[in-house]
């Protein structure tokens, strides 16, 4: 949290106000609206700080959960600027002039910024301690009469990941990421609970197999917990004990077989590539700059095929030298690892760094988030050297070089940009995709969940590999409604290919949507400057 | 639910540790109860405390009476709140040589007021606490624990709520009706809906802490109350397991307690007018971390996770204290017929969190016997459901 101590801020923020736009809702009034207020801000001055001040100087009805103000009990959890926080540790000097407050979502709202939590702890294992071993200063010797040294639990039961996590929504009945938190601790100190009938819960429809690993649960965590390694824990157990989702086991077989999640032959992985009028080099053959690990969706799914194609033109007319691994190359293995697959991942990697190792190259690119994040943070753990890249990078390094020219030939087109969680998230990957964006010429408008605070599409963590749940409008129907609410969009500009697929068939299913779903390639194409 | 044993009906004002500890106790009691809380159960003082379960060591000297309250409601605590504490006891710590000349009366407080005091030499103390200050003289261990301030509490409300109390959050007590000498009943505001409504109760007790003045004044009377705030930092570390305290008088920042991931450092005292009315000096907030860092050097490089004030409800005239220090920790009840002959009031102040329950059962003794109900206190014995059946939808049906 920004500490403001510098003197010129504080004088700055003797006259500054700020305008809080609060929800509100009454129950006898029935509609939600939102009601306007401006409030002095001093340095150190929290959200809390904020709301109180309004319920003691302008609206005494103004109805506000909280409690400890040192955002250990919890409670007052809200959405700003459509990111969940707790009031009492948000600083207004993080924020601008005015900020938009909201109870938060996932949860029946009481009043105002009340949500009740009752189906909040209703989604909770039965057993809930609160006390742990403690972890701290293990080399301390606890006093007599004390076998360890104990703590409270580190979740605060806030609701925040609930309310971020793209599928909890009542209607989903999905456990959600605290309370699956709850069971992958009672797993690793049972304290009386039947490790058992712990897995057997956390395997339910409603258990571990919903999580598409996107990871807002904890991105949103005020106590840092790392709710999706956890969950990829559980699924190991599960997997150990051959308790698998039915339609997931079938696409592991696929992997197993053939190495990627389609159940092609390997020999198909690179016929995308028929469509161009130039050959790409087999980079175990052909010392290249650049390798591009293209990922299955971009190589089988013949929606993705164009837009791998159109890349691949993109560099070859830049002088681009880049090869491929063709049959060489196997799925990464990310989303294979994510839902607990261990050793198929390892087979996975071990297939591709032979590979890999065939070549000469100094970088990796890839178009895949998923594979980005499995090529960038995992393979290193199995020997790979090489630098790994977004194609997003690689594109923004060229234009550095003045290897590729963008004219600003987007001026009058308004654009919106989705991150990928796997890029924005999992990789902080979120500047190289918007200033590609900003150098077409193109505006971009954000929508209110951007960069880190990113919304899932709903495939990843091998969720795009199981049957629909059902229940609630999909996340990326969702995501979709979120661009609508923006003012005049021509495009919906997307840098992953299963993002590509999700919110085409998500723009379809809403319907009357004004913009078109695009690979951020496209856009490029048309503002290269025609050598 | 217990079903009532009396159709006789108690408005508890204020939803802190107090007013849920007597929830419970009057419902158990088999009277019907309705709690007014004007924002969330616990958002006054109670939820900002440090979260010390007291054993009574920091009283010792000077208040026995409080300190024998605290040690025996801890241990009662401890058996009708398993599960909620952390239980690490605690240790009182010399770090310079003034604090030496405290040792002897803080033993021998210990020793009068029943508090278990054992005494360590500094080798002994570090091997508990690596983090100490190395030029600790000496530290005496008492069965000091933490807790969540707000879960704790909870835990009254839920059982409160099962036995068949109505706990109404976001209702305000806007005014109370006083009809020839009586407390007759009370307005009230229902922030949830937005409706006005009018309650009548056949007695209302005052619960609502340092602002028990202000539900005072709503009947024309007053309660001798100091609004003491003291200010609290959390740090972004857990930098001991046991509650760590300074060997001498009661000061600013003499206490470190673990919570959770955090290490809470408190408190300094003033005394304020209007409870609602309060700042966050930061010359405090850098008491904090001075006084601090003599218990544990660590706390003077931690990251800072928040401060805030937290203002407790003394029992005082005003004017016969400056700082609130001088001011003692027990807790009183106030009929009002005998203070300011007014019947159908009664007020329950001062106290802390770690005699709640017993704060109730004097209250509730008081409750019972003007309303004529002859029901022995049975909290004591009485073990509490989970802060988590509070919010289980089979109470709310």
């Amino acid at each position: 949290m920004a500490v403001i101590d510098q003197p010129e801020t504080s004088e700055r923020q003797a006259n500054a106000s700020c305008r809080l736009r609060i929800a509100r809702f009454k129950r006898d009034d029935g509609e939600e609206h939102f009601d306007a207020f401006d409030v002095p801000v001093h340095d150190h001055m929290t959200l809390l700080d904020a709301l109180e001040w309004v319920k003691l100087h302008t609206d005494p009805t103004l109805a506000v959960q909280h409690s400890c103000l040192h955002a250990s009990c919890g409670t007052c959890g809200v959405r700003v600027n459509g990111r969940e926080q707790l009031a009492c540790l948000c600083m207004l000097a993080d924020h601008g002039d005015e900020i938009t407050v909201q109870p938060l979502a996932n949860l029946p709202v009481l009043t105002d910024l009340v949500v009740e939590m009752d189906e909040f702890y209703d989604r909770f294992p039965d057993e809930h301690p609160l006390i742990r071993v403690s972890e701290v200063l293990p080399a301390a010797q606890p006093p007599d009469g004390h076998d360890s040294y104990v703590r409270l639990e580190d979740c605060i039961e806030c609701g925040l990941c609930l309310s971020a996590c793209p599928i909890g929504a009542p209607v989903t009945g999905f456990a959600g990421p605290a309370a699956l938190e709850a069971a992958h601790r009672l797993l690793a100190e049972p304290r009386g609970s039947d490790s058992e009938d712990v897995l057997e819960w956390v395997s339910r429809p409603q258990g571990v197999w919903q999580c598409t690993t996107c990871m807002a649960c904890s991105e949103a965590c005020p106590v840092g917990i790392e709710h999706v390694p956890g969950i990829v824990d559980m699924r190991r157990a599960l997997l150990d004990r051959g308790d698998v989702e039915p339609l997931l086991a079938q696409t592991l077989q696929s992997f197993a077989l053939q190495g990627n999640s389609y159940g092609r032959s390997a020999r198909t992985r690179s016929r995308w590539t028929k469509g161009l009028d130039f050959t790409i080099p087999d980079a175990r053959k052909h010392a290249v700059d650049y390798v591009w690990f293209v990922g299955d969706y971009a190589s089988f799914d013949a929606r993705v095929a164009p837009e791998s194609q159109r890349l691949a033109r993109i560099l070859h007319n830049a002088g681009v030298s880049f090869g491929l691994l063709f049959e060489g190359e196997r799925n990464s293995g990310n989303d294979v690892r994510q839902v607990g697959e261990q050793g198929l991942f390892e087979m996975l990697v071990e297939h591709n760094l032979a590979s890999l190792r065939q070549t000469r190259c100094q970088a990796i690119f890839t178009t895949d988030p998923h594979s980005l994040n499995a090529l960038r943070n995992e393979y290193p753990k199995y020997g790979l050297q090489t630098p790994v890249y977004h194609y997003t990078e690689l594109l923004l390094r060229l234009l550095a070089q003045g290897r590729i020219t963008l004219e600003a030939a987007l001026q009058d087109t308004r654009v919106t940009y989705h991150d990928p969680c796997y890029l924005a998230r999992y990789n902080a990957i979120t500047d190289a995709p918007r200033a590609l964006i900003k150098a077409t010429g193109a505006e971009l408008v954000e929508m209110p969940r951007h960069g880190a605070n990113t919304f899932c599409c709903g495939a990843g963590g091998g969720r795009i590999w199981m049957s629909e749940t059902g229940g609630g409008e999909r996340p990326s129907e969702q995501r979709i409604r979120e661009a609508q609410a923006l003012d005049g969009i021509d495009y919906f500009v997307v840098s992953c290919p299963k993002d590509l697929v999700m919110y085409t068939e998500a723009a379809q299913t809403v319907g009357g949507v004004r913009f078109e779903v695009v690979e951020l390639t496209a856009l490029l194409e048309r503002a290269l400057a025609q050598a | 639910m217990t079903p009532h044993r009396h159709d006789l009906h108690v408005l508890i004002v204020g939803g802190g540790g107090t007013g849920g500890a007597l929830a419970h106790d009057l419902a158990l009691r088999g009277l019907q109860v309705t709690l007014a809380e004007r924002g969330e159960l616990t958002s006054g003082t109670t939820g900002r405390h440090h979260g010390l379960l007291h054993a009574g060591g920091r009283y010792a000297v000077n208040d026995r009476e409080s300190a024998v309250e605290c040690i025996k409601e801890n241990m009662i605590l401890r058996r009708i709140c398993p599960d909620t504490f952390e239980l690490n006891d605690g240790l009182f710590v010399a770090v310079e040589d003034e604090d030496m000349e405290y040792l002897q009366p803080f033993m021998e407080g210990c020793e009068a007021c029943g508090i278990p005091a054992q005494k360590l030499t500094p080798t002994e103390a570090l091997r508990l606490e690596p983090n100490l200050n190395p030029a600790l003289k000496v530290a005496v261990r008492v069965p000091d624990g933490s807790m969540d301030a707000m879960r704790m509490v909870m835990r009254f409300f839920a059982t409160a709520r099962h036995n068949g109390a109505i706990i109404r959050p976001y209702t305000e007590v806007t005014g109370l009706i006083v009809h020839n000498g009586l407390v007759s009943g009370a307005h009230l505001h229902d922030h949830v809906t937005d409706r006005i409504e009018e309650i009548h109760p056949d007695l209302v007790v005052n619960a609502a802490g340092p602002w028990s003045e202000k539900v005072a004044a709503m009947a024309g009377v007053s309660v001798p109350i100091r609004p003491s705030p003291g200010v609290l930092l959390a740090l972004n570390a857990r930098l001991c397991n046991m509650v760590i305290n300074r060997l001498h008088k009661s000061g600013d920042g003499d206490i470190v307690l673990p919570q959770r991931g955090l290490s809470v450092v408190g408190t300094s005292s003033w005394v304020v007018d209007d409870p609602d009315d309060l700042h966050l000096p930061e010359d405090h907030v850098a008491r904090m971390y001075t006084e601090g860092a003599k218990l544990i050097p660590a706390v003077a490089h931690a990251e800072r996770r928040a401060a805030w004030s937290a203002v407790r409800p003394l029992v005082g005239s005003r004017g016969e204290a400056d700082s609130g220090r001088e001011l003692a920790r027990t807790f009183k009840t106030f009929d009002h017929r005998e203070t300011d002959d007014l019947e159908g009031l009664v007020t329950i102040t001062g106290g802390k969190a770690t005699t709640l329950r017993a704060m109730a059962e004097l209250c509730a003794d008081v409750v019972c016997r003007k309303l004529d109900v002859d029901e022995p206190c049975q909290t004591r014995d009485t073990v509490l459901l989970p802060h988590t059946a509070y919010y289980a939808a089979a109470v709310a049906a």
